[in-house]
């Protein structure tokens, strides 16, 4: 057996644990346990238990947590206080800012730089250090944020040194968090992390004890960009695992695939997102992950999510149709018409008739069905008469909307209070989906298939096909659906950042040749990677998504288990910046690395000076954090501004995959 | 009326703001609309004088002239326009960027935004990125235009978008830029939404920008 390395991912519903051997690139075990949200240990615990691992049998050890965005939304964060110095209250004010901030408790502090990193008037540390003094009772850590600190972070560390002088607290820096321009989510991704401190290390310290036996060698974090960090790193920034399921889960289905580069499409029950991968590197979103509804500055895979999957709605389009479909298909999730026939047998009877009657568009509300989930289980749980009159209706068996709106006696679907009881899960519909469709061709029919069947008789008859054609144009406009949001997602502007227009003749005539009435122009379109599917219904829909962009569609063994697998074969990196800019309004450049500050008249020799500095540099933080320092360091400039930010990325290890 | 346009365009050239003055009253009374006048009458006066000004036949002198000449007679057509039913279109902030004195284009640039139907705020000149950020939270702008014409403050248009990054509010106005030294590539490398090389230009770019 080649190089074993241990992956763990604490999902939504399930904690999983893979044991990979990396050379022979196959899953050697794999287990699940249920994920215990309220201690995210123990479900790691057992999931791990039961893999039946050795001691010291893996090379190294991986998790991909959601802890942070559990704690930020279960409330489970501790109290921080925070520092804006410079920043201007009147415009938060006026701008509606004020929400994207995150702490228990902020204040305003004058100081901070301007555009060319020069110190404003007014900073006074004192202030801070007494302010910080009288908070401490009521708080657990502190962060400070400066205007412009990624340009100089001198005010930022003095104010911080201050604080430490007066409480022995944990202070988080803007400027430690992150080099992008934006107070807003500087301040809100150093004071979120600051919130996590104490929970990600008693989290860190419980998850250690249960794997470092079972690793010889490094315990790693995923991070929400899809690298790894050491867990004394995660424990200093555990703001950085934010959004590493799906980074995790696109380089795992990638990976599990055989390949490195891929475009990953996970298509669940409810939506399908689509995430492209490119030598083992998911690509990165140029905004910040959003965790809690709080926007900030922690770098995340782009991942673009479709209303659209197993369990969708199938509506016909009617005269409204966009993109000139037939059907519509989601946003809205809603029960299989094949699983509600299998429990209401009164439905299974109606299906066979309406099936057999000739049918006229307005007709096709006949296929949606209403039906009673529960009633409020606590007092808690009020509802108005009528809400409670529609309870009622639905008490004795689900009714389609005719029949619904003649119980209550209201002449439309509007007039009927549905939305809180369906939100609250009361409620549900039901209707028809892909799901149903794949039950009509036989391919997976887990319920009632003559119910499927004798929907597919009546959307046959509201669209004038014969029924056995149903199935095939639901799959067919499912997928260019899928198509088209592909499009969406890696259309160029013409700077070659992502967002482009993806829509009009070319492409939709490539999607659907001859729809666009262009002959003798013939558009054609072709994804030059390989679709990778994942997900519930991934493999029954994206076979035909590859076939219309003229690519293979892989269906990868044990994509269960993606997240787990892609943490374990997720790269360590070390990643620093630096940033050159106008040393002021005349001319000048300024390179910043690290705590120096350098002054140069040419750009030429301020770049150059910069990336130099900057490799070394991002060597040095990589020993420091525990990863080995040797290896090639990959520099890369990004217009910023009136400057440029000099990122310098060292990969440390070799947990990646080859290419069969 | 084409002769009296023809008269209006060589007071504009010569600088009579007198005549400018009565001409655009004749044309008004004779049924013209100001529009028609801006487009006919004044523009290719002062089109004229810029392509005179950049051959170096014409100078700054009588560059300003002719600008005083095309303002005074924008001051006659300016009520007309405001009780005409041109809504308005946007508000503009602009203004010349700090450590540059230069206003000739700049002003052009405003007195077209306003035959157009915009309502401007000029900062005037040697204006420090603060104050730019100020005017954005005062005035609630759909655009801001900056102007440069020294290569050597052409950063200042980057500091000012850097200002509006790091204040959160980036995307809470369209931001275009111009003067003799900028180019579309500059543009586009400090992260403006636009650029336009003339007067006329900046109009079309100011409405596109509005409507996207």
């Amino acid at each position: 057996m080649g190089r074993l390395v241990l992956g763990i991912d604490t999902g939504g519903t399930f904690t999983d644990a893979v044991l990979l051997d990396l050379e022979n690139h196959r899953v050697v075990r794999s287990t699940k346990a249920l994920t215990t949200h309220d201690d995210l240990a123990r479900g790691i615990a057992s999931a791990v238990a039961r893999l039946g691992v050795h001691p010291g049998q893996a090379e190294a050890a991986v998790i991909s947590t959601t802890l942070a965005t559990n704690a930020v939304v279960e409330r489970l964060t501790r109290p921080v206080a925070l520092a804006l110095i410079g920043y201007d209250p009147e415009l938060l004010d006026q701008f509606e800012l004020n929400r994207h901030i995150f702490a228990t408790v902020a204040a305003h502090f004058l100081g901070g730089h301007d555009a060319y990193g020069r110190p404003r008037p007014g900073f006074n540390p004192g202030e801070i250090a007494a302010w910080a003094k009288r908070c401490w009772p009521d708080v657990e850590a502190f962060a400070v944020s400066a205007y412009f600190s990624p340009l100089n972070s001198r005010c930022e560390k003095e104010a911080a040194e201050a604080i430490r002088r007066q409480v022995p607290a944990p202070v988080v820096l803007g400027s430690e968090m992150s080099t992008s321009l934006g107070a807003i989510t500087r301040a809100t991704t150093a004071s979120l992390n600051a919130s996590l401190l104490p929970i990600a290390l008693q989290f860190m310290e419980a998850v250690s004890r249960v794997i470092s036996p079972l690793a010889r060698g490094a315990l790693l974090c995923c991070r929400g960009d899809g690298t790894l960090m050491r867990f004394p790193t995660a424990v200093a920034r555990p703001i950085e695992t934010v959004a590493s399921g799906p980074a995790a889960s696109a380089v795992g289905a990638t990976f599990l695939a055989g390949r490195t580069t891929a475009l990953v499409v996970d298509a669940g029950g409810t939506s399908s997102d689509i995430a492209l991968v490119v030598d083992g590197s998911p690509r990165i979103s140029q905004q910040g992950a959003e965790v809690g509804g709080y926007p900030t500055a922690v770098p995340a895979v782009a991942v673009r999510t479709l209303g659209l999957g197993g369990d969708s709605r199938v509506q016909l389009a009617g005269p409204a149709a966009s993109a000139g479909e037939p059907l519509l298909i989601g946003p809205e999730r809603v029960t299989p018409l094949a699983k509600l026939a299998s429990e209401h047998q009164t439905v299974a009877a109606q299906l066979h008739a309406i099936g057999r009657r000739p049918l006229a568009p307005e007709d096709a509300v006949l296929l949606d069905y209403w039906y009673l989930v529960r009633y409020p289980q606590s007092e808690t749980e009020t509802l108005t008469a009528p809400e409670r009159e529609l309870l009622d209706a639905l008490a004795a068996g689900p009714l389609n909307l005719p029949a619904l709106l003649e119980r209550l006696g209201v002449p439309h679907l509007r007039l009927v209070p549905w939305q809180r009881l369906v939100r609250r899960g009361m409620v549900a519909r039901a209707g028809f989906t892909p799901t149903d469709a794949m039950h009509a061709t036989g391919e997976y029919e887990p319920w009632d298939r003559e119910a499927s069947l004798n929907a597919c008789r009546a959307l046959g008859s509201l669209l004038g096909r014969p029924p056995d054609e149903v199935p095939r144009l639901v799959f067919e406009v499912a997928a260019r659906t899928l198509a088209r949001a592909i499009v969406g997602y890696l259309a160029p502007r013409p700077d070659g950042t992502p967002g482009g227009p993806a829509s009009g003749w070319m492409v939709e005539g490539a999607l659907r040749p001859g729809s666009a009435n262009s002959w003798p122009l013939v558009p054609h379109l072709r994804l030059d990677v390989p679709i990778v599917a994942v997900g519930g219904a991934g493999p029954v829909l994206l076979s035909r998504v590859a076939e219309i962009l003229h690519t293979e569609c892989l269906v990868p063994p044990h994509h269960e288990v993606a997240s787990a697998v892609g943490a374990a074969v997720a790269k360590p990196v070390a990643r620093s910046e630096a940033r050159v800019y106008p040393a002021g309004p005349t001319g000048g450049f300024l390179v910043s690395v690290d705590e120096t500050h350098s002054t140069f008249y040419d750009e030429e020799t301020a770049l150059a000076h910069a990336r130099d500095a900057l490799a070394r540099h991002v060597r040095d933080l990589a020993l420091r954090e525990g990863l080995p320092a040797s290896g090639d360091v990959r520099l890369s400039l990004f217009p910023e501004g009136g400057g440029y930010r000099v990122v310098a990325v060292l990969e440390a290890g070799q947990q990646t995959a080859e290419v069969v | 009326m084409l002769e009296l346009m023809r008269k209006l365009s060589q007071a504009v050239i010569s600088g009579e703001v007198e005549t400018a003055a009565q001409l655009t009253e004749q044309l008004l009374a004779q049924g013209a609309s100001p529009q028609e006048i801006i487009d006919n009458g004044l523009l290719p006066g002062m089109d004229y004088v810029g392509a005179q000004f950049r051959k170096g036949e014409m100078f700054i002198p009588e560059v300003l002239l002719s600008a005083r000449t095309m303002q005074t007679a924008m001051d006659v057509l300016k009520p007309r326009l405001v009780t005409g039913n041109v809504p308005c279109q946007g508000t503009v902030v602009i203004g010349t960027v700090q450590g540059d004195l230069h206003d000739i284009g700049k002003n052009l640039v405003r007195m077209m935004l306003e035959a157009a139907g915009f309502s401007v705020i000029d900062l005037g000149i040697d204006v420090p990125a603060e104050k730019f950020l100020e005017a954005v939270k005062t005035h609630r702008p759909h655009i801001l235009g900056l102007s440069a014409l020294l290569t050597t403050t052409m950063r200042n248009m980057a500091a000012v978008i850097d200002t509006l990054r790091e204040a959160g509010i980036r995307q809470a106005v369209k931001v275009m830029v111009g003067g003799a030294p900028v180019t579309a590539e500059f543009a586009r490398s400090i992260g403006a939404d636009g650029y336009a090389p003339n007067a006329v230009a900046a109009v079309d770019l100011a409405r596109s920008l509005i409507a996207s």
